[in-house]
């Protein structure tokens, strides 16, 4: 049944996205797929905006309360159990180097790194970094998908939320059996929301003071820093090229300067 | 044996999509060229910004500095255009100079925040990537302060020199960003300028 389930996601996310996505990026020409869902998105939005002013005094009481070495081992130990499915994203988008040193630094962390609560694996040439099915599908092609903003988890695509409903289930944490496994979930899903809130607020609070739609400011950030997280941060080619022209300077507001040779053209071709 | 249906159906989507993607990286690289003229001037400039950031001089003379080194090296007046999108063709020049007046202010403390972040950390060009003659990103590493942070620069040719027009953060483009907030602010409230102008002058970016 779940081998069922995973399989039409899987199926779901390969055609049915790719589609819809690559239609879009033409449309847009840019890092933005399209929002057909914003008056839905901006709902949730609102409404995680009120759920979070209550939620967040709890979050600076544990910024505060809790010794900064502490958070930093709450933040280690849940980082580390995502190294089983970091590892098997790894591997899907063969990538075997990457795939030992998430496998190396979850074995050193969980055993000297006491349950992955320290941070070894850093200091031993074993640096962390993150990967997830949602970033396998698009390594392999698969656009975004619309956006989505979803209550309690935010903002996503429907590509990233499929992607994160394949981890969950194919984590080994959740599908072995062992004792404590509905303790360790608990705990885990508990103290990942705390976790991340935290972690999260300088840029929230970096968007509240600049964004004039934050709606719109997060849904750039999320999408940006995605992309960018499936396909590298370095600049290749291809994000080069997809960038929006800037066009001349408008010459009514500094006279002293030329205006450039190239002339405005109309915004290249997405590279895709 | 629960999985198996999982890696057929993954196999097949990687098979169907790998050969597309294949076919768009392709004529990529053959359009991959540096520019050795706007990575030094980003390596001397950008290097200077953090050395601004970090003097130890009083916060008023420091921001005062930082906005003349602003108004020297990013091209301000090109980037208020850029970031009013669909909408530097419709408003007035009398609305086109409140706003650039607005965003002249509110940009410069926003540079100053996401650049103060690195703040005593080294900068080093690593790279550079045409778009097309006098455009082009330059790729830099800045170090010093726990993990090395990529970075990259966005520059134009202006006259003779070259002006820095976005940056890139953590795959974020910044004028990009303030163009889409930007655009769907005017959108919803049906084109008034005076709207978005207002709430640049009372954001408080720092």
């Amino acid at each position: 049944m779940r081998a069922s389930i995973l399989a039409l996601t899987l199926a779901m996310s390969a055609s049915a996205l790719g589609g819809v996505a690559q239609a879009q990026a033409v449309a847009t020409g840019a890092a933005v797929p399209g929002d057909p869902w914003e008056g839905a998105n901006r709902a949730f939005y609102r409404f995680n905006q009120g759920l979070d002013r209550l939620v967040r005094p709890g979050v600076v009481f544990y910024h505060h309360a809790v010794p900064t070495p502490a958070r930093n081992g709450v933040h280690n130990a849940l980082t580390n159990l995502t190294g089983p499915i970091v590892f098997i994203n790894d591997m899907l988008q063969l990538r075997p180097k990457r795939a030992a040193v998430t496998l190396g630094r979850f074995v050193v962390n969980s055993t000297v790194g006491v349950g992955g609560f320290g941070e070894v694996g850093e200091g031993v040439g074993l640096p962390y970094h993150g990967a997830d099915f949602g970033q396998t599908l698009g390594r392999y092609g698969v656009g975004t998908g619309p956006y989505l903003y979803l209550p309690l988890l935010g903002p996503t695509t429907l590509r990233d939320i499929a992607g994160r409903g394949v981890d969950t289930v194919a984590d080994p944490f959740n599908v072995v059996n062992y004792e404590g496994r509905a303790a360790l979930g608990y705990a885990r899903a508990i103290g990942g929301a705390v976790d991340a809130r935290d972690r999260v607020d300088p840029i929230l609070k970096d968007i509240d003071r600049t964004a004039t739609d934050p709606y719109v400011t997060t849904r750039s950030l999320y999408l940006q820093n995605r992309a960018a997280f499936v396909n590298g941060d370095a600049a290749t080619s291809d994000s080069v090229q997809a960038l929006p022209d800037f066009g001349p300077e408008p010459a009514a507001q500094s006279p002293q300067r030329p205006v450039p040779p190239s002339s405005p053209s109309p915004q290249d071709p997405p590279a895709r | 044996m629960t999985f198996k249906p999982f890696f057929v159906a993954l196999a097949l989507s990687a098979a169907a999509a790998a050969p597309i993607s294949l076919l768009a990286a392709t004529p990529a690289f053959a359009q991959a060229e540096r520019d050795a003229s706007a990575e030094g001037f980003v390596q001397t400039q950008a290097s200077r910004a953090l050395q601004i950031l970090s003097s130890g001089e009083n916060t008023a003379q420091k921001k005062a500095d930082f906005r003349a080194f602003v108004d020297q090296v990013a091209d301000v007046p090109r980037i208020s255009g850029f970031v009013l999108g669909k909408y530097r063709r419709t408003i007035t020049p009398g609305q086109y100079a409140d706003f650039s007046d607005a965003f002249r202010g509110y940009a410069n403390g926003v540079y100053e925040s996401r650049l103060g972040q690195y703040r005593g950390q080294g900068l080093k060009v690593t790279g550079s990537i045409v778009r097309k003659p006098g455009d082009v990103v330059v790729s830099s590493q800045v170090t010093g302060g726990g993990k090395p942070a990529n970075v990259q620069w966005r520059v134009v040719r202006a006259g003779s020199g070259w002006r820095v027009v976005d940056v890139n953060v953590a795959g974020v483009w910044l004028a990009l960003t303030q163009q889409q907030d930007f655009v769907s602010t005017l959108d919803n409230n049906r084109g008034d300028i005076g709207v978005l102008i207002g709430q640049l002058r009372t954001q408080t970016p720092h």
